[in-house]
């Protein structure tokens, strides 16, 4: 299963945290698209000790979202534009959207 | 590949309301038909109202009337950003964004069950309950992990679910919304 994840809150990221984890030692594929208040939040994620298996999570910041918060991608993360958000969609079997 | 996208707006925060719309507006650009439900309430500030121009103009519903699950592949329901925890551990109910006592807007009506297809709904602390089909999965989302409160010929009973149970049950849906 290709499974998106389309994040908009912050309070949604420990949820697809766990969703991600358990979709990845199922085997699936997982990509991420993060806007608004959770591209913030994704970004300390990446910043930080961040668990294994977000190597293995295609990341997508908007790029729009971080430049209103002045904030910049950390490395090796992707930043985007909405043009990503609905190439996931099209990409994806199942979209989880955590907006 | 096109698709068929729903984007359900039941913010009342209008910075919420043109994030939504900002979305829904790039959903177009990969050929995916989009319908938005949105009152003109919530249409209320310029770039909203220029993004549900644009949308219409481009053959795209945006309207009150809600989306049909029959045909839906991917729906997004946009909220106002509730009470929980920042990445940087501070509580965001106070937060840039947030809704200071501002009640959810509801379009209605609600999206009508098909009884042909499988929808599960993933329901955040306080949600308010969806209309379920009859073989729809109602799983909450509590602080605690999953729970699953509704799951007609689910392979798992009704209680708390594992993270890797509930990726099997997305596996089995046709759709899944989270309120």
């Amino acid at each position: 299963m290709k499974l998106a994840l389309v994040l908009a809150r912050a309070a949604d990221l420990p949820a697809a945290c766990a969703l991600t984890e358990a979709a990845h030692l199922a085997g699936d594929e997982v990509a991420w698209f993060a806007m608004d208040d959770a591209a913030p939040a994704v970004v300390a994620l990446i910043a930080g000790p961040h668990p294994p298996w977000l190597g293995d999570t295609d990341v997508t910041l908007c790029a729009t979202s971080l430049d209103r918060r002045q904030l910049a991608g950390p490395a090796g993360a992707r930043v985007g534009s909405q043009d990503d958000h609905a190439a996931l969609l099209a990409w994806a079997d199942r979209t989880v959207a955590l907006t | 590949m096109k698709r068929r996208v729903a984007v359900v707006i039941r913010a009342a925060d209008s910075a919420r309301v043109e994030e939504a719309m900002r979305a829904a507006l790039g959903l177009t650009l990969r050929g995916a038909t989009v319908s938005v439900q949105v009152t003109p309430a919530q249409l209320a500030t310029p770039l909203a109202l220029r993004a549900a121009a644009a949308l219409a103009s481009f053959g795209h519903h945006v309207g009150p009337s809600a989306p049909s699950l029959s045909d839906t592949e991917v729906l997004e329901v946009w909220t106002d950003v509730g009470p929980g925890v920042t990445a940087e551990g501070a509580v965001d109910g106070a937060a840039e964004g947030a809704v200071d006592g501002a009640a959810e807007v509801r379009p209605e009506p609600e999206p009508e069950p098909d009884p042909a297809r499988r929808v599960l709904h993933l329901l955040r602390p306080a949600a308010p309950h969806p209309r379920l089909g009859p073989s729809d999965y109602l799983v909450r989302l509590d602080d605690t992990g999953p729970v699953l409160a509704t799951g007609h010929g689910a392979p798992f009973p009704p209680g708390p679910l594992t993270w890797p149970q509930l990726v099997t049950l997305l596996g089995l849906a046709d759709l899944v919304v989270t309120w």
